[in-house]
């Protein structure tokens, strides 16, 4: 097997989790830029060529980053634990442009969509219940337009028509777990293992096009939306893989009992998936043909499509354990050498590719030296760890 | 005239009396007579007192009678004879010198007479035999005589071909100085006097090439006598005026402008064949043309040709000779000669271009600018030293070196068409002469270590200060001197001039670097340091022309890409990294010393050259530098030391902490790198550097880092240099970590969320502040808001874990769950985190102190003396959340303890001042502790039975007014200082325990601490302690 690999170097700057990372890839940049955010509220742009930030923000009373998404016109959505989503300029201003409320008692991320200049569409939980979606659309330029389409809309009762195979106990969903988006459709994880594709039809309706149960009864940790089908992962050893299969025809005629519509053709479940080495996979990327995954237990794997381990990165932890707390722990001392996780948990993952930039602009670039070293950061992908003690390690692929 | 009248007065007695020899009848006339030269002498001696010209002619020719008389006699001896030329060289410079005083006449008779006066036969056969005040005497003359003619308006017709007469007298006069120069080599004044004359004679009276290239074959060779005359020095004035004299004839005999003499250069290759069989002997290079004013000129072409090679076969002959004496007035004189002469007479004398080429080459000189217009000879010249640098090198011959650089400099500058072929070879030649010089040298000293130091010398002093002072003399390659080393350098700068685009030489130094790359590392080594000579040499070059364009305003800015400096760091990075993993954990031999100088001098030229363009390199160069300010060898440190102090002049306006500090990043990924990788070497001393430099707020951005050193501790604790060097630089953290937190100044007291029932001191309250704190409300603003969102799980793994639990408790994934149940378990009432320090800090304090208690242990005693000094250290810090502190106490107190009771005072004295920490911080916790503490050291303790007596057969009372217990007893100073500690230790724990101690106890304890502090000090500690210590006194 293949020992466990160093990061060939890692970037320092926060000081507490890292809890999301986000690769740019501007076409006025002339190289890749790497936004992240971690557990007391900074948000930092880097120049992954010179290795230092360019920029970097905190949000007032440092609440956690939740998650970052990149919308076009150079802005950064930003969800925190307090309950806002915002819009940041990525100019190093760091202006607010735009603020939602979005219930954050979850583990959810949120899905922004552009409609039209200006115009944005926000999928996220429901303000009361996680189990339950909003959706709003939105335009910047005014608090006021913020609209919102959908209330609380659940898939439970639309896909229970569907014919669950034997042995599944469902009465719901549970919480929404994940958002992404796949060629126009929107997907999101649940808690119980279901993944859920969705469109929004012109008169105002959703139709679901797309159901599995592939992780059931485990929750749905991550999506990620590849080049060819959508990935998830889940507390057991498996990826789900999840593809389009049936064509975007024609509008048929649905039944129209409800404001969510089950799309004709789908009558079955799908449940592609492919056995991993790991269990507890709480981070899924997909750069080229590699495969990224992060698991609770502070390792990551790279494997090849054929689920052929190609390398593993961990942090370990120096073995002496220290307890600030004044009155032990008596459960802790007990089980103290075998209880304890080895490893510095992984906190967020992101995959650089390569061939992402092939015919990036970086040739204009005038300095040789720039070019040199942007040239020889482009020769490789790149796996992107951030970890629970505020570094993000670079390991070539 | 007044004067003449008192001059003749002085001078008719002297006059009368020669006259009454000078008319003697020649019967009766002694030639050799002694009244003669007697009054001769007189009549000399009274006429060199005079000042030029001061004698009317009158007076001139009344001295000049006696003598024409004396003349008219057969003969005359040779003294006699002598005075007698010294009389006319005073009456020449007395009266007949300015313009119009010097009749032709008489000058027409007075030559052949002088001539004929110094040297009777015509084939100055005698001459040389004559004695040297003689010969001085006739040069004397005919320099006086010659420079009044030079005044006189007759001059140029006084030699004119017409009258034959004059024209041997002329030709005898010459022989006569040439003779007289060749045998008067002991005498350089009158060769200095000939040489004038001679001057003067040619330049100033004949004035006619055509006239003295009848003399000129003779005067060559007279000359060259004077410079090859064997084993003499020939003194340098004589040489300078001879070459000025034949630099003069040869100027107006080969003056191309006069002979109109040009090179033709052949149409067609007939014309050649027929040239060649006209002239078989004449290189066909050399077709001189000339166009003649009259046939019968004596200086016709084949003359020219004739001739000229003699000339070239003189040159030859003593311009190396001079070239070696590096005089200075040699230096200058033959460098006036040589340009001259390719001034004026680079086509008659052709032949001799290259003699003059390379004379020029040799002296780095062109005043006239000659150089450029011989670009041909000089590529010939630079090609064959060229091919000749590996003996050049071996040989040290420093001015060929120079030569070469000064002759490569002019092609850089002139020629257009630049020879790459030629700079490779340049390359090569170094590259291998340097490489067989170093390998034998490296090789004969396999075995010698350099001169290693400790690698904590950066952290000793002011590193600043240090790198400031460091010299500019250290020779970089172990087998040459500085000065070579430089001149090699130089050499090379000059091929990178020549390489003239940043293209042609990164092409060429990629190619020269990307030939190494199977080579040794000392050949790689060379290359890197020849191609870091060369970018300087290019961009020195280029930088000092702009300068000059800035003034010409061509308007042209050159932007570089520096593509070179990128190629050679590149090679320089790859280096590096070979040898660090050669080196790790082994002693630096001398080939990796060299390595590592040259890796550094690179990035210091790259730097020079690259200016800002060089900042974002530092990414991966500057920890090789900085690491290398701390390396065991002196050399590599200078090196290290001198390219700081460039990047830091070039980048940061000369401030290395600031340099340190832009680029804290950078070097700690460095070190998290190699401490990674397991190497560990000097990484400590590094970090710890940074650390200080960079204070704690940036160390909590790598915490990573020091939890790798942890790691490294779970691994390596075996070692413990490595374990000293780790724990010194948590002491510098710590330190870092006190600063930011805690104003060192403050008193740390005791939080009030903590009782003490300490007898005097009220509820624990030590001072006012706590008295107030206790006695105010508590304010509602002060409790942070407790935020709902923190009551959520933080993360969906503890929120899932507590669901499994909640619902499956008996799922098989039960151990996963337990495992992160675990870590979710509400721990108990969360206590209140009062310290200033936060959470993370203190977990890393705990940590140290952790490791510090484990390695306690270590055999190695220097470990456990920094251990111990570090934890004392801590204790004060981790008392700022005093129950977090007590279980650690607990834990440590053991470890110490033991320390304590050591035979060896060293490791007891920083045990009882850790333990004294401890005991203050941790007050009536460790109340218990201390009395078994002391029980324990009654039994064991070696110290304190140097100041304790033991008990006498169990009574339970100390003997404690034996008489030769006195109070404050003397010990060596080991003993002193661990008694000293201990006995504060001892006070410490009086303090805190005090009532709750048997006064049997206490009287002890402090019986002991009295014979080592004053009685003073520990009676002012509390009441009850002076009533002890004063009975205790007394009963003394």
């Amino acid at each position: 097997m293949n020992p466990i690999q160093l990061p060939e170097y890692t970037l320092r700057f926060h000081k507490s989790s890292v809890t999301d990372l986000l690769v740019l890839d501007l076409p006025q940049e002339v190289a890749p830029l790497l936004v992240s955010g971690d557990a007391t509220g900074k948000i930092c742009l880097w120049d992954l060529i010179r290795r230092r930030p360019i920029s970097s923000h905190c949000i007032e009373n440092e609440p956690q980053i939740v998650a970052l998404q990149y919308v076009d016109d150079g802005l950064l959505a930003v969800l925190d634990k307090q309950h806002k989503l915002r819009f940041l300029k990525i100019d190093g201003s760091w202006e607010q442009v735009y603020e939602i409320p979005v219930n954050t008692l979850n583990f959810a991320n949120f899905l922004v969509q552009r409609l039209d200049t200006g115009w944005y569409r926000l999928i996220c939980c429901n303000t009361q219940d996680s189990e339950s979606i909003d959706i709003y659309e939105f335009h910047l330029s005014s608090l006021h337009s913020l609209k919102r389409v959908h209330k609380g809309l659940k898939f439970y009762q639309a896909i229970s028509s569907l014919i669950l195979p034997a042995g599944f106990k469902l009465d719901k969903l549970g919480i929404v777990m994940k958002f992404t988006e796949w060629h126009g459709v929107i997907f999101c994880g649940m808690e119980s293992g279901f993944v859920i594709g969705f469109n929004l039809i012109d008169d105002g309706q959703v139709e679901i096009v797309y159901v599995s149960h592939v992780h059931y009864p485990n929750p749905i940790l991550d999506l990620y939306p590849g080049k060819d089908n959508i990935l998830s992962s889940s507390t057991d050893n498996k990826i789900g893989i999840h593809d389009l299969n049936c064509q975007q025809d024609e509008r048929p005629n649905f039944e129209r009992q409800s404001p969510i519509l089950l799309k004709k053709e789908l009558h079955s479940l799908s449940a592609n998936f492919k056995q991993v080495p790991i269990s507890e996979v709480a981070h899924i990327k997909k750069i080229e043909n590699l495969l990224l995954l992060s698991s609770w237990f502070g390792e990551t794997v790279v494997t090849d499509e054929q689920i052929e381990l190609l390398a593993k990165f961990s942090k370990s932890k120096s073995i002496v354990e220290v307890n600030e707390n004044p009155q032990g722990n008596l459960q802790s001392n007990n089980t103290s050498s075998k209880s304890k996780n080895p490893n510095c948990k992984v906190s967020s993952l992101e995959g650089l590719s390569s061939s992402n930039s092939k015919d990036s602009n970086y040739v204009i670039s005038t300095n040789v030296g720039q070019r040199r070293r942007i040239e020889r950061f482009l020769q490789n992908s790149w796996c992107i760890i951030g970890y629970d003690d505020g570094n993000i390690a670079f390991h070539r692929l | 005239m007044a004067s003449q009248s008192a001059l003749f007065q002085e001078l008719r007695p002297l006059c009368v009396d020669l006259s009454r020899q000078a008319f003697l009848p020649p019967n009766t006339f002694d030639p050799s007579s002694l009244t003669l030269l007697n009054a001769l002498k007189r009549l000399e001696s009274k006429l060199t007192f005079y000042h030029d010209e001061s004698l009317s002619q009158k007076l001139a020719e009344y001295v000049f009678v006696p003598i024409v008389s004396l003349l008219k006699q057969s003969g005359l001896g040779d003294s006699q004879t002598e005075y007698v030329l010294r009389i006319i060289t005073h009456l020449l410079r007395l009266s007949w010198r300015s313009k119009g005083t010097f009749a032709k006449e008489l000058a027409e008779q007075l030559l052949p007479l002088v001539t004929f006066l110094i040297s009777q036969d015509k084939e100055n056969s005698k001459i040389s035999e004559k004695p040297l005040e003689y010969k001085s005497a006739g040069c004397g003359v005919l320099l006086q005589f010659f420079t009044s003619l030079r005044d006189q308006s007759y001059k140029f017709q006084f030699f004119s071909s017409s009258k034959p007469k004059s024209l041997l007298s002329l030709g005898h006069c010459i022989t006569i100085l040439l003779g007289l120069l060749e045998s008067t080599s002991q005498d350089p004044q009158t060769q200095i006097q000939a040489l004038e004359a001679l001057r003067i004679l040619y330049q100033e009276i004949i004035g006619d090439g055509e006239i003295i290239s009848f003399v000129l074959p003779g005067n060559v060779s007279s000359f060259v006598k004077v410079f090859l005359s064997p084993g003499v020095n020939v003194n340098y004035k004589v040489v300078v005026k001879t070459l000025q004299v034949l630099s003069i004839i040869l100027r107006m005999v080969y003056d191309d402008f006069t002979l109109d003499a040009h090179r033709s250069r052949f149409t067609d290759v007939n014309e050649l064949i027929t040239f060649k069989e006209e002239h078989p002997d004449v290189d066909v290079n050399r077709r001189i043309e000339m166009h003649l004013e009259s046939p019968s000129q004596h200086r016709s072409l084949s003359w020219l040709l004739g001739t000229s090679s003699q000339v070239k076969r003189a040159l030859d002959s003593f311009i190396p000779k001079l070239l070696k004496r590096q005089n200075q007035e040699i230096t200058d004189a033959l460098t006036d000669f040589t340009s001259n002469l390719l001034k004026h007479s680079k086509n008659s004398l052709s032949n001799c271009q290259y003699s003059l080429v390379s004379t020029l080459v040799s002296l780095r000189r062109d005043p006239y600018s000659q150089l450029p217009e011989h670009l041909e000879y000089l590529q010939q010249l630079v090609e064959g030293k060229a091919g000749k640098l590996n003996n050049i090198i071996k040989l040290e011959n420093e001015q060929e070196l120079l030569s070469l650089s000064y002759a490569l400099d002019i092609l850089v500058q002139c020629d257009p068409t630049k020879d790459f072929s030629l700079l490779k070879d340049i390359g090569g030649n170094i590259l291998e002469a340097l490489e067989s010089d170093i390998t034998s040298t490296l090789s004969r000293r396999r075995n010698f270590k350099i001169t290693e130091q400790s690698s904590n010398v950066i952290l000793a002093g002011d590193l600043e200060a240090e790198i400031v002072h460091c010299q500019d003399s250290v020779a970089i390659l172990p087998t040459m001197s500085k000065r070579l080393e430089d001149t090699i350098g130089k050499l090379l700068m000059s091929a990178g001039r020549m390489a003239g685009q940043e293209s042609q030489l990164s092409l060429l130094i990629e190619t020269t670097l990307s030939e190494q790359s199977c080579s040794n590392t000392i050949r790689k080594t060379l290359a890197l340091w020849s191609s870091a000579w060369a970018i300087r040499g290019l961009y020195n070059g280029q930088q000092s022309n702009n300068e000059m364009n800035a003034f010409l305003d061509t308007g042209e800015d050159e932007e570089y890409t520096y593509e070179p400096c990128y190629a050679i760091l590149d090679f320089c990075n790859g280096l590096a990294q070979e040898l660090t993993v050669v080196q790790e954990g082994r002693s630096m031999s001398l080939q990796e010393e060299t390595v590592l100088s040259v890796v550094l001098f690179t990035i210091e030229s790259v730097c020079q050259v690259m200016h800002k363009d060089f900042e974002p390199e530092l990414i991966e160069y500057l920890y090789t530098t900085v690491e290398n300010l701390a390396s065991p060898s002196p050399i590599v440190r200078h090196f290290a030391q001198s390219c700081s102090l460039t990047i830091s002049q070039t980048l940061y306006n000369g401030s290395i902490q600031q340099m340190l500090l832009s680029n804290v990043d950078y070097l700690v990924d460095s070190i998290s790198t190699r401490l990674n990788l397991g190497m560990t070497e000097r990484v400590s001393a590094v970090f710890a550097v940074i650390c200080k430099i960079a204070g704690y707020e940036t160390i909590e951005t790598f915490k990573d880092v020091i939890e790798t050193i942890f790691k490294m501790l779970d691994y390596y604790h075996g070692y413990d240099e490595l374990c000293i060097q780790f724990f010194q630089l948590f002491e510098v953290i710590i330190l870092e970590m006190k600063k930011r937190f805690l104003q060192v100044d403050e008193q740390l007291t005791l939080g009030s969320d903590h009782l003490v029932t300490n007898a005097y001191s009220p509820w624990g309250m030590t001072n006012v502040k706590q008295l107030v704190s206790i006695l105010g409300k508590p304010n509602p603003e002060d409790e942070p808001l407790v935020d709902e969102y923190t009551k959520e799980p933080s993360s969906f793994q503890e929120y899932f874990d507590s669901k499994i639990q909640e619902a499956d408790s008996d799922d098989e994934d039960e151990e996963h769950a337990e495992e992160e149940g675990t870590e979710m378990e509400p721990l108990a009432p969360k206590e209140k985190w009062s310290s200033p320090i936060p959470l993370d800090s203190y977990r890393i304090l705990l940590e140290v102190f952790h490791y510090g208690d484990r390695l306690l242990t270590h055999p190695s005693k220097p470990l456990r003396v920094q251990i111990l000094q570090v934890m004392e250290l801590i204790v004060p810090m981790l008392s700022t959340q005093y129950n977090s502190m007590l279980p650690q106490i607990a834990n440590v107190w053991e470890s110490v303890v033991q320390c304590t009771l050591s035979s060896d005072y060293t490791i007891v004295k920083p045990a009882c001042l850790c333990l004294r920490k401890i005991i203050h911080y941790s007050g009536d916790f460790v109340a218990k502790r201390f009395f078994e503490l002391w029980d324990r050291w009654c039994q064991g303790s070696s110290l304190l039975k140097e100041v304790r007596v033991a008990r006498s057969g169990g009574s339970g009372k100390a003997e404690v007014g034996n008489s030769q217990m006195s109070t404050h007893r003397k010990f060596p100073p080991v003993t002193k200082d661990a008694l000293v500690a201990l006995a504060g230790l001892l006070l410490e724990g009086i303090t805190v325990t005090e009532l709750m101690l048997p006064d049997t106890t206490l009287t002890d304890m402090l019986y002991c601490c009295i014979q080592v502090i004053p009685a003073d000090t520990v009676a002012e500690t509390s009441l009850l302690l002076a009533d002890v210590v004063w009975t205790l006194k007394d009963t003394n």
